[in-house]
């Protein structure tokens, strides 16, 4: 502002100067130029900081020892805990993930087991196991389950969610690392 | 600024910072949230796990009363600890220990048993009374043919010679003086001989059933006539 | 040696002449406002203000303790609670301030939307409040998971568990919100700089448009029954409103809100002072699963909602309804720009405004109780009312010894305590006969699970048994309306 006062003359006003490119508007254009290559050169980075959580999908499910077979008697189900594997130094207590281990009649000769995710498949509260009368019991919203896992009653859409197990060397393992929910049930 | 007004402001800024400190909104030690496994006094662990069936007061429950000196002399403590923890298969006790299943730990356990004794177990007035009683287990010795008469004897007299209660539902009064039928087939099907045994010595005085000693005949039930009449009426369970 | 006063003055020159203070001044709080303006009724917008600059004040004083970790915040919490002077002071001031700002901007919008504040030419004022309510509930939800208890762990991961059912991007949402593959380190240093950073900043600069815009276009005439709002005439109107009654909103027309003001401080320092701050439940420890989550009052009537409406309504309404809801709200002034102000004149924008104001109370009234949740210790800790203990027979008594420890207290009440899911069953032998009874306990049905499986044909008797008697004294059960084919001989059933 200050210099179109100063310098009157000097600008494209003056009808007989044929208006070429000026060194200001070159180091105008270069500027904003520059300015969009910087610009993208700070946004790129941040931007994939900040959605980098959305990749590195393959990697996030492992094999995690939930105990030796005889901690789980057959047809009873008990509450078994695992460290979450992908976890922060500084996670603390929230990466100790429960989940109900429910081990059924053995077929033919192997150990059969059913783990499910402690999650309510309504919108993931803490689903409770009561051995008395074989349900497992929302405190959200009520939603009820059978001991297999399939809707009792209540707003759940869907049975719980299931981890795959197997078992190695007489111990039994789990594939965790992600909490499950209707979006991506496990 | 004279001492004396110095001491005087700084009394009150004292008072106002205590005042601070003794607010009804600060929050206090008691309200802080505890594990579940750290909660070790009795009253709150029986509130919640044992109130259900056996009566807020430990009376009066649809399940055995445990305010009973009598009943808690009986069973003992070692072996509450152990039915606490375990459970009782196939009856209504469910298994507490985290270890089969349970809600509670170890020490939760051993505090409610000691809660259950410290609160409501008497030792007996006389050591007499104590011989008297009858052991806790049924012995396998029984012999169920008798039973049938000690049940006639002592027992039919509330319950019904058949064990069916009285013939009129109206019949059974409020207060429970007259017994219920003992012998119904779901009824036997769904309790211990145990609990049969116990319910024949202990009795469930809240509800107005003598212990083993004021039966209706009179006079105490001999502990041969106690284990006949029990396995007699273990032998009635369909 | 001139004297103080005019030293002063001359202070205040010096400075005056380098930042144009006077100038700033007179034309941002000294803009003029008419006179009926001045109102009792236009005072929750400032009231806001004020509980916004309390946050931020109290905010920055918690994070010289708070600690943003998973591993560290429950403990730093704690330790603001218990052992930090006064820490549990400020705790209940930021607690407090932020249910007074939510409250007053409900109260501020709603005012605005009567007053028909919003129609032309004050549109872009109503969409960035709405912008600023919507951060300011996001610094609310954000704002609880800081507490980073049991409530906020479990409060997420419904959150999340929402996000997860949004067609397509559910996926992405969820690992945006978590950071992560669970909820843990990642999670609660997004929300500590969505809380902190991110929302105050954008709450700022949205107050500063705001304020604005209130310059800009004036202050909201009182609205008087018979005046319409034409776009062509109503700059002229407003003008010589200005001219005939307009005074400077300070120092003439500022009083109330400064009397406000120091009420809306005394009600937070004094909840915080008696109330106190919420009491942190627990840390967010996943395996503590004797945990019945509930949401800070903002969110109750959201969670209300999610417990009352049919299951298959579930994803229609997170997809469809509550993002029209939200953009409706954005769209009113330009669906209703002109015309009459006066609420007198406005009978369906009352009745609208009603309605919605008595559903979200009665919702979260409803959420407060949430009868819907099972009472999880009911069935080993919430006694068989006495009197329904004594005089029943054996077979009774264990049928009430099945009805706890099955867990039917766990939703079903007896004289009123117990869950409230089911129905209470003091007095179910009226409604029900016995096949009834054992039809409703063998196959559930109407939201109570099918117990056949779960109970020995002993237990059923046993427990009808007892339903059986629960009706009151002088009230006969119910019993078939038809004659049995073959008279019972002997005793009726029971």
């Amino acid at each position: 502002m200050a210099e179109s006062k100063s310098g009157p003359t000097s600008g494209p006003t003056n009808p007989r100067v044929v208006p070429p490119v000026t060194r200001r508007d070159f180091l105008f254009k270069l500027g904003l130029g520059l300015n969009v290559i910087a610009a993208s050169l700070v946004a790129i980075p941040v931007v994939g900081y900040v959605v980098s959580a959305l990749f590195h999908r393959s990697a996030q499910q492992a094999w995690i020892a939930l105990g030796d077979l005889d901690r789980f008697p057959v047809n009873e189900t008990r509450l078994a805990t695992y460290r979450n594997p992908f976890t922060r130094p500084w996670d603390g207590v929230t990466a100790d993930i429960p989940c109900w281990v429910r081990r059924t009649p053995d077929a033919s000769g192997q150990p059969s087991f059913q783990i499910f995710a402690i999650n309510c498949a309504h919108l993931g509260c803490p689903v409770r196991w009561f051995p008395e009368s074989r349900l497992f019991m929302c405190p959200c919203h009520g939603g009820v389950y059978y001991e297999d896992g399939t809707v009792a009653s209540g707003p759940p859409p869907r049975g719980l969610y299931e981890y795959a197990y197997r078992v190695k060397g007489g111990r039994l393992e789990v594939q965790g690392g992600e909490t499950p929910n209707l979006a991506e049930p496990v | 600024m004279t001492p004396s007004r110095l001491a005087v402001g700084l009394a009150a800024l004292a008072f106002v910072w205590l005042g601070c400190d003794s607010l009804p909104g600060k929050p206090t030690e008691a309200e802080r949230y505890r594990r579940p496994s750290e909660i070790l006094d009795f009253e709150s662990l029986y509130a919640v796990n044992c109130a259900g069936c056996h009566g807020s007061e430990g009376t009066l429950g649809p399940a055995r009363p445990l305010a009973d000196s009598l009943y808690l002399e009986l069973i003992g403590r070692e072996r509450m600890g152990r039915v606490i923890a375990e459970g009782v298969p196939g009856t209504a006790m469910p298994t507490f220990l985290d270890a089969n299943g349970g809600t509670l730990t170890q020490a939760q356990i051993d505090a409610v048993r000691d809660g259950l004794f410290e609160n409501w177990w008497k030792p007996p007035t006389k050591a007499a009374a104590r011989k008297q009683l009858p052991g806790y287990a049924q012995p396998a010795a029984a012999r169920a043919a008798r039973g049938g008469d000690a049940f006639s004897k002592y027992c039919a007299d509330c319950h019904g010679a058949d064990g069916l209660g009285p013939e009129a539902p109206g019949e059974r009064k409020a207060n429970g003086k007259k017994g219920g039928a003992v012998l119904d087939p779901n009824f036997l099907a769904l309790v211990s001989d145990q609990m049969l045994r116990t319910a024949v010595i202990a009795g469930r005085t809240d509800l107005g059933m003598p212990d083993w000693r004021a039966t209706s005949d009179g006079g105490p039930m001999t502990e041969p006539e106690i284990n006949d009449v029990v396995a007699w009426m273990s032998e009635r369970r369909p | 040696m001139p004297g103080l006063a005019e030293r002063a003055r001359r202070t205040f020159g010096w400075f005056d002449d380098r930042l144009h203070l006077k100038a700033i001044f007179d034309s941002t709080a000294g803009h003029p406002i008419p006179r009926r303006s001045a109102s009792w009724w236009y005072v929750f917008g400032s009231g806001t203000l004020v509980c916004f600059i309390l946050q931020i004040v109290t905010g920055i004083c918690l994070a010289l303790v708070y600690v943003p970790s998973p591993n560290e915040a429950y403990a730093s919490l704690e330790y603001l609670n218990y052992e930090q002077n006064l820490g549990w002071f400020l705790r209940g001031v930021h607690n407090w301030g932020s249910v007074f700002m939510v409250g007053l901007m409900t109260i501020h919008m709603i005012q605005v939307f009567l007053f028909g504040a919003y129609k032309y030419p004050r549109e872009l004022t109503w969409v960035v409040g709405c912008v600023l309510f919507l951060l300011t509930l996001g610094a609310a939800f954000t704002g609880q998971i800081m507490r980073f208890d049991q409530d906020a762990y479990w409060g997420l991961q419904i959150g999340v568990s929402i996000a997860a059912r949004i067609p397509f991007v559910g996926e992405s949402i969820v690992h945006l919100l978590q950071g992560g593959p669970i909820i843990g380190a990642e999670t609660l240093s997004r929300f500590f700089s969505l809380h902190v950073f991110v929302l105050p900043g954008l709450l700022i600069g949205g107050i500063v448009v705001h304020l604005r815009l209130v310059l800009t276009r004036g202050i909201n005439e009182f609205p008087v029954e018979g005046q319409e709002v034409a776009p062509e005439t109503y700059a002229a109107e407003y003008e010589e409103l200005l001219e005939k009654t307009g005074i400077r909103f300070f120092p003439d027309g500022v009083d109330k809100d400064i009397v406000f003001a120091a009420l809306v401080l005394f009600g937070i320092v004094g909840c915080a002072a008696i109330l106190g701050p919420p009491i942190p439940n627990g840390p967010a420890d996943p395996t503590l699963i004797n945990t019945a989550p509930r949401p800070d009052f903002y969110f109750l009537s959201l969670f209300a909602a999610f417990a009352l409406m049919p299951p298959y309504l579930e994803d229609f309404v997170i997809v469809y309804v509550l993002p029209v809801m939200v953009l409706g709200l954005f769209a009113i002034p330009f669906l209703s720009n002109v015309g009459e102000k006066h609420p007198r004149r406005r009978p369906g924008a009352v009745i609208a405004a009603t309605l919605a104001m008595t559903t979200l109370c009665v919702m979260a009234w409803e959420g407060l109780d949430s009868d819907w949740s099972p009472h999880m210790d009911a069935w080993s800790g919430t006694a068989v009312p006495t009197h329904l203990v004594e005089g029943r027979t054996p077979l009774e008594l264990q049928g009430a010894l099945v009805l706890q420890v099955k867990q039917c207290r766990n939703c079903h009440a007896l004289d009123g305590s117990g869950g409230k899911r089911g129905p209470d069953l003091s007095n179910v032998a009226t409604r029900l006969t016995e096949d009834q009874l054992v039809r409703q306990v063998l196959q559930g049905g109407g939201n109570m699970p099918a117990y056949g499986k779960n109970l020995t044909p002993a237990e059923v008797t046993a427990v009808v048994a007892f339903m059986r008697t629960l009706h009151p004294r002088g009230q006969l059960p119910a019993r078939d309306s038809a004659p049995p084919a073959v008279p019972a001989s002997g005793t009726a059933g029971s």
